[in-house]
């Protein structure tokens, strides 16, 4: 008998970080600001837990507990008090099992290619997909409506048509002079991601019979039972059958199926489906293994194309709307895929390589073409292909120097401090900034005004107001910095006439100027950064929104990355061996009593 | 991810407009007159960010129409057949803040829930309980149309969801649209080559016990999915049915308008795929493919640069919030008259084509509206609304119709759900119609 507990569970022991680095005053008979956190970890703040907790966090994270005089935790240790304080907060156990996921049309395309060897544009004709905490694969948004399935058939129907015109693929789909029937079971296994029920296999080796004996020409046949496969729930989602109110160790396919779509965006290949097949996969060093080799097979382009361009959202490069006249630049047609590339090829490298996630913030190489080459005002570089290349000083490399990132945080005719400044809360640090408050006013759209004021010194005055102040103080001067780079990630020492100040304030009294400086600051937050990275990481790799109950393991994978040097390899291993990825976890480890 | 047509695919612009509507008549031809009296269809088209409220609102004439407004004045030439409603609102919508709370419920009249993604819930819009009604009649129940892939960025912790739909065909289910006008011409007139198929009957069975058996093992949240997924099995194999039915007579017109499909493909500019979507909706109400159509002509928060209107090359949602500065109120307008000026050449569409006693357009509801006033303040009263057409369906045409502050917009929805011959006397917050 297993018992879930939704509620927190009650009368925790402290933890030895909370007691080192709160319980000097926050514990007693008159703990500080009557906040005590022997109390709140003995359940002892009954209704007021979660408010206490969650004020705990936010001061903890925004550095304002434990106060500058007294001992500082380690960024790491940071992490995971908060962690700590997070996790009493009551969460739906519901909320931590996800939905049941819908092929993207991006997971659909790379699967039909996976399956049968045979490009299939799949784009052109699905719909597009809605993401949910910033990504498109999340199972909460992926319906199927009617247009979708009447898509999903006329799919079906062409790559079926392109399987049988295609000796290869039609050997991959349905073998070549072997069993008929080993050969669909085969074909089942690769399409449903398991071993198909005997059912699902009779029915189609029946449809197939059936439609010989009616006329049906041997090869529309085989086509319809490919069809049937491909517009198949079995196919088009990615079930794990758990039960919504226990704990669930995901099978070994199903382990599978969530490796291979996180890395690789793409069904399991046939090694993985052996390890599947021979049940050690959820081993941690044969998982760990699997994980290394999909993602060096792929070379991190899919972890890039799926996961990285929606995370720093330079996939919106490609449509950003941007000013032809003002930016004739962009006549060029091969600058936003370029920019695009550029930014796509450096995550991938970061991540092939196992390299240190710092990287990302700071780095001496990039990727350009010709086309970059004159954007950024490097040595030439020949052609269209994007090449590494090595940068002559730390104005460039990582992601705060990027065309692409610049571009997609600016609007048609100007900058946008703000815009920067709210996708480094957003992106590097997880720590977006809450909604404007309604009629709070925007800037000119154009950076050419006639009255004299920059868009700096509008800023400035819209600031000393202080219902925009709280939020503005954190965004503008991460914006600021940034602020030799033009729209298009040029850079620029004048704003039509008037020198570039780049020069700004950090809320813990950090001053910056420029860029460089910006990459020191955020340097300086390392452990912040790999929490906000794992944590956008591991929403894209389960498929549902993090709550406060998965901080501690979070912090536990964070802490393993630190303790790795930072290295995206400790990252990983962490990553797929964690409960969070293993397991359909409704409750947690620490709420179940046997 | 596939980028190397990105760039080519920019250098089509101007391609392929209106190469359709020139056939229209010839493709009606050919089709059967089933009918004696021409049925009444409607069309929802939306436009992004507010309109300029100083620029919206038109002058009453003595004899209640309206002397046009300078956003309106590209439909002076029609303004005997366009009603202009004020003082309509989603009372349901008050609360929300930003563009996605408004423009979701807009056609549901209900309160959205606040979600990044779980737990997504709205109610059913007016488009789809017509649909519902009345959707057996034609090829499709409805016709959900849009430029814009679903935006990737939330509004005020309001989903892409929201943002993306607002045809709705339950509490949470939103119904995908198509922005690409070759495959929503497809989808008008290819079904024949489909029927033809033998096979296709025992795909879907096979399917469906696929579905059956998955459906036993899933729990609660997923199952919703799941039945999802066979509703939309159940609602794809009757519009295949009803293209069986019709798949021999409509063939000669299918052939006909072959010759003047549009290219492939998303149009590069703006306006070019603004008229071909258009064209489709005149299409499909002039072949009778379906009677209800809902069209958002962009994502709220669209930032699009109208660089083809004079002086209007920033961010159309930056122009929005225009502080009453003439700097941003002049682009904000002007993209407002755009929307107007493409409503007008709609309805010169289908006021082109003769039916029964009148024209296309007097067999047609059509609306156009934002969600919200002014796109400065998100304000959600005294909702920009016209109403256009339907004159044999007793519609009222050429009227100013001002109504007291806050009267609930199902009303007018009911109104049109009635006229459409929707057997209800409530919808939404509405318990009498409007009209």
């Amino acid at each position: 008998m297993v018992v879930i507990l939704s509620a927190p569970v009650c009368a925790q022991e402290l933890p030895p970080l909370v007691a080192t680095y709160c319980g000097g005053c926050h514990t007693g008979t008159e703990p500080e600001g009557e906040f005590d956190v022997d109390a709140l970890f003995a359940g002892g703040l009954g209704p007021d837990t979660d408010a206490r907790a969650s004020e705990a966090v936010q001061r903890l994270r925004a550095r304002i507990m434990p106060p500058a005089d007294e001992p500082q935790p380690t960024g790491g240790e940071r992490v995971a008090l908060a962690a700590a304080f997070a996790a009493l907060q009551p969460s739906d156990p519901e909320a931590r099992v996800a939905t049941v996921r819908r092929l993207s049309r991006v997971e659909y395309e790379r699967t039909v290619r996976a399956l049968f060897g045979i490009a299939w544009d799949g784009a052109a004709l699905l719909p597009s997909d809605p993401s949910a905490s910033g990504f498109d694969n999340q199972g909460d948004v992926l319906n199927v409506s009617p247009l979708h399935f009447e898509k999903y058939l006329d799919a079906a129907d062409a790559i079926a048509r392109a399987v049988v015109a295609d000796a290869a693929a039609r050997a991959r789909a349905f073998g070549s002079g072997e069993d008929p029937r080993a050969a669909l079971a085969r074909l089942l296994e690769q399409a449903f991601r398991r071993p198909p029920s005997a059912e699902e296999l009779a029915e189609r080796l029946q449809l197939v019979a059936d439609l010989e004996q009616r006329g049906v020409a041997a090869d529309d046949a085989r086509a319809a039972a490919l069809r049937s496969i491909l517009a198949s729930p079995a196919f088009l989602f990615r079930s794990e059958n758990g039960s919504p109110d226990a704990p669930w160790r995901l099978d070994p396919y199903e382990l599978a199926v969530r490796l291979s779509y996180f890395l690789t965006s793409a069904p399991p290949d046939e090694a993985l489906l052996a390890r599947a097949r021979a049940g050690d996969l959820s081993e941690s060093a044969v998982l760990t293994a699997q994980a290394r080799r999909l993602l060096a097979a792929d070379g991190g382009r899919a972890l890039a194309d799926g996961f990285a361009a929606q995370w720093l959202r330079f996939r919106e490069v490609l449509t950003a709307p941007a000013d032809f006249r003002r930016y004739p630049q962009i006549w060029n047609h091969r600058l936003r895929p370029s920019l695009y590339e550029e930014a796509a090829l450096f995550f991938a490298e970061v991540v092939r390589e196992g390299a240190s996630i710092l990287t990302l913030l700071d780095a001496d190489f990039t990727y350009a073409n010709a086309t970059l080459a004159k954007l950024y005002e490097l040595p030439s570089v020949e052609g269209d292909t994007l090449r590494r290349v090595a940068l002559p000083d730390r104005r460039r490399g990582g992601v705060l120097g990027m065309g692409a990132t610049l571009m997609v945080s600016s609007y048609p005719l100007r900058t946008s401090p703000v815009r920067r400044g709210k996708w480094i809360l957003d992106a590097l640090l997880d720590a977006p900034p809450p909604p404007p408050p309604p009629g709070a006013g925007t800037l000119p759209a154009d950076d050419k005004q006639d009255d004299g004021l920059t868009v700096r010194a509008r800023m400035e005055r819209h600031r000393r107001d202080k219902a925009c102040a709280s939020c503005h103080v954190q965004m503008d001067p991460l914006g600021f910095a940034l602020e030799n780079y033009d729209v298009l990630g040029r850079w620029r020492t004048e704003v039509h006439g008037t020198p570039v100040d780049a020069r700004a304030t950090l809320p813990d009294g950090t001053a910056l100027d420029g860029p460089v400086a910006l990459k020191d600051a955020l340097l300086a937050r390392k452990a912040d950064f790999a929490r906000a990275f794992a944590g956008k990481l591991l929403v894209y790799a389960i498929g549902r929104p993090l709550v406060p109950a998965d901080e501690v393991e979070v912090a536990a994978i964070v802490q393993a990355t630190i303790a790795g040097g930072y290295r995206f390899d400790a990252l990983l291993e962490a990553l797929v061996t964690s409960r969070l990825f293993t397991w359909r976890d409704p409750a947690g480890p620490r709420r179940i009593i046997r | 991810m596939n980028v190397a047509g990105f760039g080519r695919r920019r250098f089509l612009r101007g391609v392929g407009a209106s190469l359709l509507l020139p056939a229209l008549d010839a493709v009606v031809e050919r089709l059967p007159r089933r009918q004696r009296t021409p049925p009444v269809r409607m069309a929802v088209l939306v436009m992004p960010n507010g309109v300029l409220p100083s620029a919206w609102t038109p002058r009453p004439q003595d004899d209640g129409g309206w002397e046009p407004s300078f956003i309106l004045e590209p439909l002076r030439a029609r303004r005997g057949q366009v009603t202009v409603l004020t003082g309509l609102a989603n009372r349901q919508s008050f609360d929300g803040d930003g563009h996605y709370a408004k423009v979701a419920p807009l056609l549901t009249g209900c309160k959205i829930k606040r979600t990044s993604g779980r737990d997504i819930r709205n109610g059913v819009s007016m488009d789809q309980v017509a649909a519902q009604a009345l959707g057996g009649q034609t090829l499709l129940p409805s016709l959900e149309l849009g430029c814009d892939p679903i935006y990737p960025v939330e509004d005020m912790g309001y989903s892409t969801v929201y943002g993306g739909h607002i045809a709705w065909s339950a509490a949470d289910r939103p119904l995908a649209k198509e922005i690409v006008p070759r495959q929503v011409f497809d989808r008008l007139f290819r079904s024949t080559a489909q029927v033809a198929d033998p096979t296709r009957r025992s795909v879907l069975d096979l399917v469906k016990r696929d579905a059956d058996r998955l459906l036993r093992e899933l729990g609660q949240r997923d199952r919703n999915k799941l039945l999802e997924y066979q509703d939309a099995v159940r609602s794809v194999e009757r519009r295949i049915e009803a293209a069986e039915r019709t798949a021999a007579e409509r063939a000669g017109a299918a052939a006909v308008a072959e010759a003047a499909a549009p290219p492939a493909g998303v149009p590069a500019d703006y306006p070019t795929h603004v008229d071909l979507m258009h064209d489709l909706i005149a299409l499909a109400f002039a072949c009778d493919a379906t009677r209800v159509v809902t069209f958002l002509m962009a994502n709220e928060v669209s930032g699009r640069a109208f660089a083809f209107v004079d002086g209007c090359a920033g961010s159309f949602h930056e122009y929005s919030h225009h502080e009453n500065k003439p700097e941003k109120t002049e682009p904000y307008r002007r993209i407002n008259r755009w929307h107007a000026a493409q409503f007008a050449k709609l309805l010169d569409k289908l006021a082109a084509h003769p039916e029964g006693d009148g024209t296309l357009l007097d067999h047609s509801m059509l609306v156009l509206a934002a969600a919200m006033r002014d796109g400065n303040a998100h304000a959600p009263h005294d909702l920009p609304i016209l109403l256009a057409g339907g004159a044999a369906a007793k519609v009222p045409q050429g009227r100013l119709l001002e109504h007291g502050p806050d009267t609930p917009l199902c009303r007018l929805w009911l109104s049109m759900l009635q006229r459409m011959g929707v057997e209800t006397e409530r919808f939404g917050d509405a318990a009498a119609p409007l009209l």
